[in-house]
């Protein structure tokens, strides 16, 4: 597929041959000489980058990704004493259809179903109300979907635990009667919990949906006599229909690869998931791989179909309304009951989402045992002062995880910015396949990935005497770190990259600067900003990645995450309240900081398209 | 004058769509050449195939006496010395003007009091030595163009592209600004390749015209000549505020519906381009004698600029006096300035 | 310029904040004493250890089945016996050198548990007791066989084997004590609730008998008595059938080119220092039963009868067994 380019050139060049020869006496020797050099020097540029790009990607994901299938069908792919390529589909298919697999896929979807209509439901309300109206309290609501997004999911999990456990903070006060637990572990609770982690999606999608319809259509229909309810049930909401499809396959897709709840409430509650299934397969001792690669490959299925139904809205110029080009819309003047009824609904959304969760993980990190629960005598800074004793486990770990996590963010956005500097001339088809995968390998859970690094770099021969990066070593988690984080900095800077006017660079190449010049100066200063916030959310995103870092943990010691999971399971949630804290902290003022000084520094033209 | 552009046999395709269609273009040292055409008409290929951002199937361009494009031959546009005026000007935003006209140097490696003495005198001919340490985004959009026009002036291009340079500004500047970016042209005696869509501005700064359509040049002359004598009822169409009153000839007459001219024309369909200047009063030249019904009129100062209908076609006319809707009105043509041409039955491209 | 230098600086940072080179040995453990004995261990000897703890005794087994026949550690800690002698067979272990092995001063019980495969060296044991909440049950009704569990019916916790070392050396021992098919029935009938029967660790078990959700639990020893000492209102009950000694062991990797370390790391738990370490806190594991001659346990357990697994028949059956808990027992 990404030799489009050179094929029509070759192509076009052997049409020009025969056309040559027909009309010419020049023999056919000189003829090779004369058109060779050319396909071959066009050939030569292209393979070559293009095969990297190729490696890359094969190494990073596909190879992972395959070792894991590939068991499914060929159970003794990996068995220690007798490995073999025999293919067996009675494992699959006793896999596939024991009653706890069949259950577990069961349970994926109808969370996925109903979280997919709560969240999006939840974000749509939260976007068009915050858009399109003027609420007050805005200071309260407005940064509460960032906040959401870059709290890891385990994290919120563990602070409802916490909450709505049977001896949790809820019940101590008398609030939450005991059937209210027991509800919430399960079905309800994961569901509830989802949805308030997930609506900052369906907010972003629908939200920006709104800014492209802009107002003067609403303007319109207003002039045309339309109420205020009439105008969002006949002309927004089915404008809005491409945006909230969207968002629940988004929505879908993201519980379906989620592990971090599945692992917590999910574990806890018996509600069994596709993911959950997966880290017990391969965490059986022996490990049951037909089992794992069965569940990694009816999750993976799932995945792609909703992955393609999006490429197909996507398509159908969902896009368009994405523009963000229309007039800015001002926000509606309401009722004083009106304003303050909604915006009751909207902090309320956010202290669930957000501050209450972050309330309830710093209470329990200064309490010494949630039993003792909110007693003064209960309270204590032993947690904070463990975490941060240069003697413990904890510093060690945070220190780790900064380190990997900076360095993940810095090798996937110089990654990222050159294929995308890359893809971008590379015509529409080939932008538009390696975006779909790069959107296709967001979807891939990091369960399966990180499954798949440990059967690619410590099983197959070639990989595992490979000195770098090596399994058990710091190097091989960067590296599916890395994996992890570029198809979210791919897109990011792709976005940037594509909003670059071609004609900036066609000016610098017709001055004579060079491919590598032209990226340098004049590419990336350009898409310098969006570079920065693909290596802050990379920053993020890493430090609190759960799955890879649990299965790739180094020898050398542990990253914050499946420490922070291990101390939970040792019942010790007071310090992993209080590192999972000083981790957000730090990460939160780290990743501001450089976006203050990136905003101050880096902005060109701050509303304009570049041109 | 030697040819410092020579393109010959030009194709391209696109999709299975002709772009270009075994084009030649010659364009002399020093000279200004418009490309002149609706979106579509392949100017923009032709003009970034020159430049090298785009490859041709076939044929050749010569620059100078050197191929840099052929079947043997491929020079990349790094390699070129092609200095091109973008539409959206092209100027890189986190440079200062000096900024873009340094880096825009940089690849030449010219010793220092060189490059120094080129951009000094870009930024002076320009007048831009005021607002040198200015990002684009702080000036005006007839000071973008300019530090533009600079940037390719500082690098002594053996050929400068202009692709619509005016068309992203105010129609009450561009006036000005088009006659100021040509004074600098000719002054500095570069060989331009100019892209409009525009032929008023392409009549006022070329030497000639390239009046394209589907891939081709319809005709390549100088304005005069285009403007006197179209080639081809196309050409007319696309020039002047022409009206063409389209009939057939025979026996040595051109007859539009009732109308009958007692001028020679060819045999078979053919149109009459009329000039809207050209309309006189009925009786001072018996031979052309018109009458038509008046659809609207327009007070334009000078004069009124009337649409009549003749046998179903509207032709524009600029008339002294004010003539009532739904009248009708009579008129003739200077016989020598009649142009009838056989029809070839092409659609009108400004009706498609 | 500027920007490339301060690229270059953040670049060199993040590698710096990289740890350094590895370890001289890799330890891989699921055991709460492990990390403080190796920090122990280096401060006597100067040999540096990376503790590796993936989480339970399942997802270390887990991590160690997906390395596959090119283990990455050079010792493993973990409770069980059994286990072992099915990473002996799987190739993940090398049998302990009989110099090494002969060189500990084993009590009684030690001696009983060194296995004949030489797969594992114990290094303290445990056993599987009945946890009672002594305000739920009066005492007069405590069970005192495995048998008895019937009258608690659906108030029974228990761990799931395939999360758990000692649950599975529970498992096995009990099928030895009960018979198979005899034990599947009584199992059968006494884990009647999911939610208690498929628990992930020692902590949930206590904390399911501790809020009364349920009466009694199937618990390792040692998490009863931690318990107990921090002074919860629970007791220890061993069955009258017999108890099966779960040793806590340590076995060599199949391919460590650090023979030399493990022979000094073996030698320093197997002393007095050691064990002195392995003692020194108060989570479950450090409440262990002495196998080392002259080592007073950190409190002392009621008399009991200990019975030895017949770890060929447990590891055989390991998968089998495994999978028939969770299919029986565990929700999902």
């Amino acid at each position: 597929m990404r030799r489009n380019g050179s094929n029509g050139t070759k192509t076009a060049l052997f049409q020009c041959d025969r056309r040559v020869r027909f009309l010419t006496t020049k023999s056919a020797a000189q003829l090779r000489r004369t058109i060779l050099p050319r396909s071959v020097a066009l050939w030569g540029s292209l393979a070559l980058v293009d095969l990297a790009i190729l490696a890359v990607f094969f190494l990073l994901i596909v190879l992972p990704l395959l070792s894991v299938l590939a068991q499914a069908v060929m159970p003794a792919l990996f068995d220690p004493k007798a490995p073999g390529f025999g293919i067996d589909i009675s494992a699959l298919n006793h896999a596939l259809f024991a009653p706890r697999v069949l259950r577990s896929i069961l349970h994926s979807l109808e969370l996925g179903a109903a979280v997919a209509v709560t969240a999006t439901l939840t974000g749509g309300l939260f976007a068009a109300m915050t858009q399109r109206f003027a609420l007050p309290l805005r200071a309260f609501y407005a940064p509460v979907p960032w906040l959401v997004f870059l709290t890891p999911g385990y994290l919120k999990a563990m602070a409802w635990v916490l909450l709505m456990a049977p001896g949790g903070y809820l019940a101590q006060l008398r609030v939450l009667p005991h059937w209210g637990s027991d509800a919430f572990f399960g079905l309800g609770g994961l569901v509830l919990v989802h949805t308030l982690s997930l609506f900052p999606l369906p907010a972003f999608i629908i939200g920006s949906a709104l800014t492209g319809l802009g107002q003067d259509i609403e303007d319109a229909a207003r002039l045309s006599g339309a109420g205020p309810w009439r105008i969002w049930l006949r002309i927004n909401l089915p404008l809005l229909l491409p945006a909230i499809a969207l968002s629940m396959i988004a929505i879908f897709a993201e519980v379906l690869s989620d592990f971090g709840l599945a692992a917590t409430i999910g574990r806890s509650s018996g509600f069994g998931v596709l993911t959950y299934g997966i880290y017990a397969a391969a965490s059986d001792y022996p490990v049951d791989f037909p089992l794992a690669g069965a569940q990694a490959l009816v999750l993976l299925t799932l995945i792609l179909l909703v992955t393609l139904g999006d490429r197909l809205l996507r398509r159908q110029g969902a896009l368009r309304l994405i523009s963000g080009r229309s007039k800015p819309s001002h926000r509606r003047e309401l009722g004083a009951m009106a304003r303050w009824s909604w915006a009751a609904v909207i902090v309320a959304i956010g202290i669930l989402a957000i501050w209450l969760p972050l309330g309830v993980i710093l209470v329990r990190a200064l309490t010494a045992t949630l039993g003792a629960g909110l007693q003064w005598s209960n309270f204590t800074f032993a947690n904070f002062t463990e975490t941060l004793s240069p003697r413990a486990m904890a510093l060690p770990s945070l220190l780790r995880s900064f380190g990997y996590a900076g360095l993940t963010a810095l090798i996937a956005a110089t990654i990222a910015l050159i294929l995308a500097a890359r893809l971008d001339r590379g015509g529409p088809n080939l932008r538009a396949s390696v975006t779909g995968l790069a959107l296709g390998t967001i979807a891939i859970p990091g369960i399966v990935l990180g499954f798949g690094y440990i059967l690619v770099w410590n099983r197959l021969p070639g990989f595992r005497d490979w000195p770098f990066p090596h399994y058990g070593q710091a190097s091989l988690l960067v590296t599916g770190y890395v994996a992890s984080a570029l198809p979210y900095g791919l897109i990011i800077i792709l976005t940037a990259v594509g909003q670059l006017a071609p004609s900036l660079t066609d000016a610098a190449r017709l001055h004579g600067h060079k491919a590598a010049a032209r990226l340098v100066k004049v590419v990336l200063p350009l898409v310098l900003l969006s570079v920065i916030s693909a290596l802050l959310l990379t920053f993020i995103r890493t430090i609190f990645e759960l799955p890879i870092s649990q299965l790739l943990v180094p020898q050398t010691g542990s990253p914050v995450p499946p420490y922070v999971v291990r101390l939970l399971g040792h019942d010790d949630d007071g310090l992993a309240s209080a590192l999972a804290l000083v981790c957000m902290v730090g990460a939160g003022g780290i990743a501001g900081l450089g976006w203050r000084l990136a905003q101050k520094h880096l902005n060109f033209t701050p509303k304009e398209r570049l041109s | 004058m030697t040819a410092a552009l020579i393109c010959e046999g030009i194709e391209k395709h696109l999709g299975g769509k002709a772009i270009l269609c075994a084009l030649n273009l010659s364009v002399a040292a020093g000279e200004v050449v418009s490309l002149l055409g609706a979106s579509g008409s392949g100017k923009t290929t032709l003009l970034r195939a020159i430049a090298g951002l785009t490859h041709p199937d076939h044929g050749t361009i010569t620059l100078n006496g050197a191929q840099v494009f052929g079947p043997n031959r491929v020079i990349p546009p790094e390699k070129r010395q092609i200095g091109m005026v973008f539409q959206d000007y092209a100027l890189w935003p986190h440079m200062t003007v000096l900024g873009n006209l340094a880096f825009a140097l940089a690849p030449q490696r010219l010793p220092d009091a060189e490059a120094q003495a080129r951009i000094t005198h870009a930024l002076e001919v320009t007048q831009l030595s005021p607002l040198r340490d200015r990002l684009p985004a702080a000036l005006s959009g007839g000071q973008q163009q300019r530090v533009a026009i600079a940037r390719c002036l500082a690098s002594r291009p053996q050929l400068m592209l202009l692709d619509e340079p005016l068309s992203n500004l105010d129609s009450a500047l561009r006036e000005d600004l088009r006659s100021e970016m040509m004074n600098l042209v000719r002054r500095e005696a570069i060989t331009v390749v100019y892209v409009t869509h525009d032929q008023a501005e392409a009549m006022a700064v070329s030497d000639r015209i390239a009046v394209m359509r589907s891939g081709e040049i319809a005709q390549l002359d100088r304005p005069e000549t285009l403007y006197n004598a179209p080639a081809t009822p196309f050409v007319a169409s696309f020039i002047g505020g022409f009206s063409l009153l389209h009939g057939h000839g025979a026996r040595g007459m051109f007859q539009a519906g009732d109308a009958v001219l007692n001028l020679p024309a060819p045999a078979g369909p053919a149109v009459l381009v009329i000039r809207p200047e050209d309309a006189h009063p009925y009786g001072k030249y018996p031979a052309t004698g018109l009458t038509g019904r008046v659809i609207s009129a327009a007070y334009q100062g000078r004069c009124w600029r009337l649409s009549v209908s003749i046998a179903g076609c509207t032709i524009r006319l600029d008339w002294p006096c004010a003539a009532e809707t739904g009248k009708d009105l009579q008129f003739s043509l200077p016989p020598d300035r009649c142009c009838i041409l056989p029809f070839d039955d092409a659609p009108n491209p400004k009706d498609a | 310029m500027m920007k490339r230098a301060s690229l270059g600086l953040a670049l060199l940072l993040s590698t710096a904040a990289l740890p350094a080179a590895a370890a001289d040995l890799v330890l891989y453990d699921a055991l709460d004493f492990a990390g403080h004995v190796a920090e122990a261990f280096t401060k006597a000897t100067g040999v540096t250890v990376d503790v590796v703890e993936p989480g339970s005794t399942g997802e270390t087994l887990g991590k160690i089945a997906a390395e596959g026949d090119n283990p990455q550690f050079d010792i493993l800690w973990v409770d069980g016996s059994a286990v072992f002698e099915r990473l002996m067979a799987d190739g993940a272990v090398q049998a302990i050198p009989a110099d090494v092995a002969n060189a500990a001063k084993f009590n009684d019980l030690g001696k009983a548990l060194m296995p004949a495969s030489m797969a594992f060296i114990p290094t303290g044991a445990s056993t599987t007791a009945i946890e009672i909440n002594t305000t739920k049950v009066a005492e007069a009704d405590y069970p005192k066989s495995w048998a008895d569990l019937t009258k608690f019916a659906g108030a029974v916790a228990a761990k799931d084997p395939n999360l758990s070392g000692p649950a599975y050396q529970w498992l096995a021992g009990f099928f030895q004590t009960n018979g198979i098919d005899a034990g599947k029935a009584l199992l059968a009938e006494v884990l009647t609730n999911k939610e208690l029967s498929g628990l992930g660790s020692g902590g949930k078990i206590n904390k399911a008998v501790l809020t009364g959700d349920a009466k009694v639990g199937i618990n390792q020893d040692s998490s009863i008595i931690a318990k107990q000492v921090a002074g919860e209102p629970v007791v220890a009950v061993y069955p009258s059938e017999g108890s099966v000694a779960l040793p806590a062991g340590l076995g060599i990797g199949a391919k460590s080119q650090h023979m030399e370390a493990v022979a000094k790391f073996i030698a320093f738990v197997t002393s007095p220092e050691g064990q002195a370490a392995m003692q020194d806190g108060e989570d479950t594991d450090f409440f262990f039963i002495p196998v080392i001659e002259g080592v007073k346990p950190k409190a002392e357990r009621p008399a009991m009868t200990f019975i030895t697994l017949d770890d060929k028949a447990a590891s055989e059956h390991e998968a089998e067994w495994k999978q028939w808990y969770k299919d029986s027992f565990v929700p999902m």
